[in-house]
């Protein structure tokens, strides 16, 4: 006999359901703990023993409820609809957490080549060249429309020039 | 058990199958089978008074719109606490069930005269302060074993949990219970 079977047949013996037999009864008698257990489990048997609930009224509360209030079933197709929102929403919370989207790319840009060393031998026609061979890669590389500045009204171009001053 | 009464009672089973083949009848009798014993479970597990009513109904409410989600290998009786259970954890979630409970007037037993009767009540006001110290599931296997005595795989099936888990909850419970008794 241990304390631990006796443990087990608690609330059964509690409720009427069993009963001790003389092993387990004398065992009641001699270990201290086991007492404790025995009231401990006896009285949780009697906790909240006088609430008492209408059950007629609850019963009938709670029908005019299921008939009355609609179920909330969904269609297997919205369930679809659903899923398929959700996962939308995570592509988008992800595509927002890895940054902002780069820009629109062009063509390739053509790599500028100037050769400073061999810029000090030239004249200023021949440094004019070069400016205007410049001109020329900036126009065939670029991918943006630049705008010039005429383009701007005057509230546009307050706001270029405030760029330059900072 | 509470689904099999008597040679004339049907089951559980049989009183749902009713229920959901349109009979109302069916289900106020399984509201008057399982009502107080729901509504005491409720209130030992931290239900203030004015709320056992409520999640009792809700309860109900749920067990009949989801009836086909109960698996027959559990009672309908502990369905009945799980579902009361997850309804009672939504509660505290909600912050409007009370976690420290407090005797009052009308929780307090009829007193007879046998000094016996008197000892075991005033016992059970004990225990029932001591639950609202315990952590949740070692209250809730508490009261599933020793008030309403479901056996350890019908509540582990009401608590969503394992037998040993719910063994082990059980043991802590009893343990912390026992240093309230004199």
């Amino acid at each position: 006999m241990t304390c631990q079977e006796l443990s087990d047949k608690m609330p059964a013996v509690a409720r009427g359901a069993a009963e001790w037999s003389p092993a387990e009864a004398a065992h009641l008698v001699a270990c201290a703990e086991c007492r404790r257990e025995w009231v401990v489990v006896g009285a949780g048997r009697l906790v909240a023993r006088d609430l008492t609930v209408n059950a007629d009224a609850l019963a009938g509360v709670v029908l005019r409820r299921l008939r009355t209030e609609p179920e909330a079933r969904l269609l297997p197709r919205s369930r679809w609809l659903i899923g398929l929102a959700a996962a939308a929403a995570v592509v988008l919370l992800l595509s927002k957490a890895s940054g902002p989207a780069p820009l629109p790319r062009g063509p390739a840009a053509q790599p500028l080549a100037v050769h400073v060393s061999g810029l000090t031998a030239l004249n200023s026609a021949g440094l004019a060249d070069v400016l205007e061979s410049f001109d020329t890669m900036w126009t065939e590389t670029s991918t943006t429309d630049a705008p010039s500045l005429d383009d701007l009204d005057s509230q546009e171009l307050e706001r270029v020039q405030g760029s330059w001053e900072i | 058990m509470p689904s099999v009464t008597g040679f004339d009672e049907p089951t559980d089973a049989a009183l749902a199958a009713a229920w959901q083949a349109g009979s109302e009848q069916a289900a106020t009798d399984l509201v008057r089978r399982h009502a107080s014993a729901l509504a005491r479970f409720l209130r030992g597990a931290g239900a203030g008074p004015g709320e056992v009513d409520d999640l009792a109904q809700e309860a109900f409410f749920k067990a009949f719109r989801g009836l086909d989600s109960w698996r027959k290998e559990s009672s309908f009786r502990s369905w009945l606490f799980s579902i009361g259970s997850n309804l009672l954890k939504d509660s505290y979630r909600r912050g409007k069930g009370r976690v420290v409970l407090s005797i009052e007037d009308h929780d307090v037993a009829v007193r007879r005269d046998p000094v016996s009767e008197l000892v075991a009540e005033e016992t059970a006001e004990r225990i029932q302060v001591g639950l609202s110290g315990l952590p949740r599931l070692q209250r809730e296997v508490f009261l599933l074993r020793a008030q309403q005595g479901l056996d350890y795989a019908e509540i582990a099936s009401a608590l969503g949990t394992t037998t040993g888990a719910a063994r082990v909850h059980y043991h802590h419970a009893v343990k912390r219970l026992k240093e309230l008794i004199p």
